[in-house]
């Protein structure tokens, strides 16, 4: 049997739907007119409890339906908002969430779990000013027209729903929990035995149903059915049940001139439907997404790089030709395989301000947790960068936004007393900067003391007792592991897991991670990230007849260096550039590449990466080139400055060259090399 | 997760266990062996599962048997199986136990 389809559509629509809510409840408190908001709470919280009951999941039904209950108080009036009521409803949805994930797994919530439901739903009613059962009713006035009609109904079902594992008596049953059946008959014939197919239905279903949910609430139910159905739903001539006798409170429009007719090509309706004043609508988002398995993406990624190699080849060989017609074909083609290998690359991109957006929660829940009161301001939330980036970035992300909260801000009388508003800020913020991505978690709090860190340092000899240290160099100290400056040991931070864990997880993401601290003043934690992990446009160098590619984003400026001091040649490890010390490599030297010959000259490419400069010297210069990273074999490893290699269109392999560590290297080396420089 | 069709005596046969989509098949080729053979009794007070497909096999069954001369009966429905039946208005398919006895 396969998984059954239209139960994983309702679970990624439950997900989504509990997103929807989490995030406008977090919003909530912010609005100033919230009404809009609580209504796309309220029909949240309804679709999830309708489906639920279409699927049997009564648990969740239940509990979403006591749920809407208060949200309908909200709605009507009748209940402020309130920052006990927002975290009391947070609790909630966490709750219903809870429970969905149970019904994922097929199983019901064992008696602890259902207590704590019991709770959450007292207490929400309990600030909604009304008893349990007041509540209930509350939230069936919403659907509720307040009188029973009859509609009659005629079901015709898709031949090849049974197959599709929906079950048409499991909605019949919902139906009868809200209402009665009555009169059912099953319309059609079945073929002889040996031609029956037991997964093909016959049948369709006509019956009477009496109840005081409204139109649209009955339509809502064959929500999930709709595809493979045609559905008349009509309302019976002379309305059963005790109708209002002056008709006023009745929403509907006269009986007889309603009708709702629903087939596979849509929703057809006809007459007047009921108007109450906001309608449930039967799906809140329209479908303007669709979702691709991620394993697709990456073959195409993958295909997309091969193609790129193969348009370099071709390149190469139409200009050994020289063929005019050929080259300018070349060059259209591989305009085009640039466009798509962007294109490619941009399906995986996706905006950062979901993560962002999930901080929100963290930062109401601990702040309140330690007594705090924070805010969190989030900026550059548009920035773009690759999913297989943004799902490793979260837990870092997590772990900084925490400390900033318990060790940054300090607790509002010490704010205060030092001339601070009491409400501490932490803010997100994301940009791009030459080829990276920047995340950076801001608090105004206390920020580092140098002096502690580097005492802290010293005892644990991480630091030697005569080193001197640059301000610098001692807030990275915060990075290292066992170096916490906490005195107080919270269940927040200080859990084993320090920065040095956040450090070692942006490494492995080929990013770097970077820290301001003024004292009293507050705190900056910037983490760089690659932008994608897959393709980079590179410039191409020759050293001794090899080619390296260096990543073209860090490349700022190329200068030749003229041939004349010879004698420093070798020996100095800066130049200085229009007044400006700038640290030098030879990659000759480095890569242990063949000597110079008479004749060759050098030129020095000029690369940055995260506000630093350093000089690469090579031979030739060979132009832009668009590479595809393959990692390199596990005898590379150990091999420093190396981040990858690539296949050039002639077949030959070229390495990439890895700045951030290079920059490092050249830094280190002219700080400790002789002191002279070569005059430019 | 299964089906089983048991044969108590001449005619007379017992189904027990799930009777719905993830047995469809086998439900179909029990009530083939059983339809084979002319007015058989089913006993479906072991049913613990029904669903639509459950229910439309016991009525093309009853159908079957119909075309053929035949006859049918579904006793003893467990109470799921009367729920299901209830819910979608064919109750009557099934035989009250005096008819049973009668015949």
């Amino acid at each position: 049997m396969n998984l059954d389809e239209a139960r994983k559509t309702y679970f990624l629509e439950a997900d989504e739907l509990l997103g929807e809510m989490e995030h406008g409840l977090l919003d909530l408190e912010q609005q100033e007119d919230p009404r809009e908001q609580i209504n796309s709470l309220f029909r949240a919280a309804h679709t999830i409890k309708g489906n639920s009951g279409v699927f049997g999941f009564d648990h969740v039904g239940r509990f979403t339906h006591r749920v809407e209950g208060v949200l309908d108080a909200l709605r009507n009036g009748r209940l402020q908002v309130s920052s006990a009521l927002v975290g009391e409803l947070l609790r909630a949805r966490d709750h219903t969430a809870e429970l969905v994930a149970l019904a994922a797994e097929g199983r019901d919530p064992d008696a602890d779990t259902l207590a704590r439901g019991e709770a959450i739903t007292a207490q929400l009613e309990g600030l909604a000013g009304h008893s349990p059962s007041a509540a209930a009713t509350a939230a069936h006035v919403e659907v509720d027209t307040g009188s029973e009609r009859r509609w009659h109904i005629e079901w015709n079902i898709g031949p090849d729903m049974l197959g599709h594992g929906l079950d048409p008596l499991s909605l019949l049953r919902y139906l009868r929990s809200n209402g009665r059946i009555e009169a059912p008959q099953l319309i059609g014939s079945f073929p002889t035995l040996s031609e029956f197919n037991p997964e093909k239905c016959y049948q369709s279903i006509r019956f009477d149903y009496v109840t005081s949910l409204s139109a649209e609430a009955v339509r809502e139910a064959f929500e999930f059915f709709l595809d493979e159905s045609e559905l008349v739903i009509r309302p019976e001539e002379t309305a059963a049940g005790a109708a209002p006798a002056d008709g006023e409170s009745a929403p509907e429009a006269a009986p007889g001139s309603v009708m709702v007719e629903i087939t596979s090509e849509g929703v057809v309706e006809r007459g007047a439907i009921d108007t109450p004043k906001d309608k449930p609508r039967a799906r809140l988002t329209p479908a303007t997404a669709i979702r691709v398995d991620a394993a697709k993406l990456d073959q195409l990624i993958n295909l997309v790089g091969e193609l790129v190699i193969a348009g370099a080849t071709s390149h190469l060989l139409a200009t050994q030709l020289g063929n005019e017609q050929l080259i300018e074909a070349n060059s259209a083609m591989t305009r085009l395989v640039e466009d798509i290998r962007d294109s490619a690359l941009n399906l995986r991109m996706v905006q950062i301000a979901e993560t962002f957006a999930r901080f929100q929660r963290v930062v109401r829940d601990t702040s309140q947790e330690l007594g705090k009161e924070i805010d969190l301001s989030i900026s550059g939330g548009e920035t773009e960068l690759d999913k297989t980036v943004v799902e490793k970035i979260g837990d870092p992300l997590m772990h900084l936004v925490r400390n900033a909260m318990d060790h940054g801000i300090e607790s509002p009388e010490k704010r205060q007393a030092a001339g601070k508003p009491r409400k501490g800020t932490v803010a997100l913020n994301a940009f791009h900067d030459s080829g990276s991505i920047v995340i950076q978690v801001a608090d105004d709090g206390n920020g580092l003391d140098p002096d502690k860190l580097l005492a802290k340092a010293r005892d644990a000899g991480v630091v030697g007792p005569t080193q001197t240290l640059t301000h610098q160099e001692i807030l990275r100290l915060a990075f290292e592991p066992g170096l916490s400056t906490a005195k107080q040991v919270t269940n927040l931070s200080g859990r084993g897991v320090g920065l040095d864990v956040v450090k070692r997880n942006i490494e492995a993401l080929r990013g770097t991670v970077d820290i301001e601290s003024e004292k009293g003043k507050g705190t900056r934690v910037s983490i760089r990230l690659p932008l994608t992990l897959a393709i980079i446009d590179g410039f191409r160098v020759g050293v001794a007849g090899s080619s390296y590619v260096i990543p073209l984003d860090t490349v700022i400026e190329c200068i030749e260096i003229e041939e004349r001091n010879e004698a420093q040649r070798g020996q100095a490890h800066y130049i200085n550039l229009r007044g400006e010390v700038l640290p030098f490599l030879r990659l000759r030297e480095l890569f242990q590449e063949a000597p110079p010959t008479e004749e060759s000259r050098e030129n020095i490419v000029v690369v940055s990466y995260a506000g630093q400069k350093a000089g690469l010297v090579v031979d030739e210069l060979l132009g832009e080139y668009q590479t595809v990273i393959k990692p390199l074999g596990r005898l590379f490893r150990s091999v420093q400055g190396l981040s990858g290699a690539t296949i050039l269109g002639s077949g030959d392999v070229a390495v990439i060259l890895d700045v951030p560590q290079l920059i490092q290297t050249a830094t280190q080396a002219a700080a400790n090399g002789p002191r002279h420089a070569v005059g430019m | 997760m299964s089906l089983h069709c048991t044969k108590t005596s001449q005619g007379r046969f017992a189904l027990s266990g799930e009777l719905d989509i993830y047995n469809a098949s086998e439900a179909k080729t029990a009530m083939r062996d059983i339809v084979s053979n002319q007015n058989a009794e089913v006993d479906l007070s072991q049913i613990t599962e029904i669903d639509f497909v459950g229910i439309q096999v016991l009525l093309a069954a009853k159908h079957e048997a119909e075309i053929n001369n035949g006859a049918l009966r579904l006793s003893e429905p467990s109470p799921v199986v009367s729920d299901a039946l209830e819910l979608l208005g064919v109750e009557a398919v099934v035989s009250t136990p005096q008819e049973v006895r009668e015949s």
